[in-house]
């Protein structure tokens, strides 16, 4: 074992500050090299991750969106429509109500119309009434003078209720 | 170094701080610690939420060593936790293996006697660095070992009295932890060693375009066996947390 050593030049000297060696350099890989690494990749990570996740919601925000306005304009549209058909109920109504009140005074003005024709009907029947009487009357008169002894007062309203109700 | 020179097993020795002696491979070792800490000040400085090229081949690196972690110790978690350590290993052996094994690095040194002592040697072809490594790496397997069973629990692989086979058993298994040191160190030892021999020869027998596959391959050995210690050690500490082990 001595010779071993001694062949191969082992001292504890060497021995330590190769030990040494490896901590210093262990310390640097763990400390300098793969600690503040792997931080940074674990930091690049969330990043990604964050960006990721950032992108998904705003995908789903925008199907969102078109969803909502597709949405609001079938709304508008439902709207629109309804408005033009209440509008053209609206119209009809008062269309017929016009209709109706222009036919209803064509109808009084023809009534009013009819009364006046009536009336100046029998104004004139009653004209032509008193005319005819006098008329009537001066036939007698005349036919009196011809034949007095034929005529009285009797006869001669009985004459004239005849030719009246003649007329009519 | 010419081909009839001695290579030494031992790494040579350059001077003395008072007490503290000086090894050729302990310098370059020096060397690569400089190296890494240059890099880890640069590099901290440089990290980004969005990565540049040079920090985006770094995540993938250790998400590499990461995955292979995970699969071996089947939880990320774990991994994470422990890949400091394994990174550590991995990266102090391959870059102390590819320091090696520069061209000319061994021409620099000064002359004793008849020879030259080169200033840089591979701190893996000197027992001492990787029996270091390996103690590292055993030390912190036990550690982590009591740290997830509990210390109870740890020592009753090694001391377990119910029956004679458990405490054979036992006794097994604390032999396999020092066997686990030396074959982890003469593992890297031999290999890193036999490469810088196989350099040395081949170099002085033919010194011009002949060593070049060597070097490649000499390369890849230097990978190949940080690789084998990183992954050894991962293996190491899947057992360790592992509740009860099968045998």
């Amino acid at each position: 074992m001595q010779s071993l050593i001694q062949n191969f030049g082992i001292n504890w000297e060497t021995l330590a500050s190769q030990i040494f060696n490896f901590l210093v350099i262990f310390g640097i890989i763990a400390f300098l090299v793969y600690k503040p690494l792997a931080k940074s990749i674990a930091e690049r990570r969330k990043k990604i991750q964050e960006g990721l996740d950032k992108e998904e919601e705003a995908s789903r925000r925008l199907t969102e969106i078109g969803a909502l306005e597709s949405e609001t304009l079938k709304k508008a549209e439902e709207k629109a429509v309804g408005l033009i058909s209440q509008a053209e109920k609206r119209a009809k109504e008062e269309e017929a109500k016009i209709l109706k009140e222009t036919e209803e005074r064509e109808r009084e003005m023809k009534e009013k119309n009819l009364e006046a024709i009536q009336e100046a009907k029998n104004k004139s029947i009653k004209e032509a009434q008193s005319e005819l009487a006098t008329l009537a009357k001066e036939i007698l008169v005349k036919a009196v003078k011809v034949n007095p002894h034929a005529v009285d007062e009797a006869l001669l309203k009985r004459v004239a209720d005849e030719v009246v109700k003649g007329a009519k | 170094m010419g081909i009839g020179d001695e290579i030494s097993l031992k790494a040579e020795h350059l001077f003395s701080l008072g007490w503290f002696p000086v090894t050729n491979t302990l310098l370059l070792s020096f060397v690569a610690v400089i190296l890494f800490v240059i890099f880890g000040l640069s590099f901290r400085s440089k990290i980004k939420m969005v990565p540049g090229k040079f920090q985006a081949f770094f995540e993938w690196i250790l998400d590499e060593i990461l995955n292979l972690m995970e699969n071996v110790l089947g939880n990320r978690a774990v991994a994470e936790k422990y890949l400091s350590l394994v990174a550590s290993i991995f990266f102090f052996v391959l870059i102390s293996n590819w320091l090696g094994i520069l061209p000319g690095l061994s021409s620099i040194g000064i002359k004793k006697g008849g020879t030259i002592v080169p200033f840089f040697r591979s701190p893996a072809s000197d027992l001492n660095f990787t029996l270091a490594l390996a103690i590292v790496s055993v030390v912190a397997t036990n550690i982590i070992a009591i740290r997830s069973l509990g210390i109870k629990l740890h020592l009753k692989k090694f001391f377990n009295f119910q029956n004679p086979i458990k405490f054979f058993v036992g006794i097994l298994e604390l032999i396999s932890e020092f066997a686990k040191i030396v074959s982890f160190s003469f593992r890297l030892f031999g290999n890193v060693f036999a490469g810088e021999v196989l350099l040395i020869t081949v170099g002085a027998l033919v010194p011009y375009f002949v060593p070049m596959p060597f070097l490649v391959m000499e390369l890849f050995v230097g990978f190949i066996q940080a690789f084998i210690f990183a992954m050894l050690t991962i293996v190491f500490i899947a057992s360790a947390t592992a509740l009860e082990e099968g045998h």
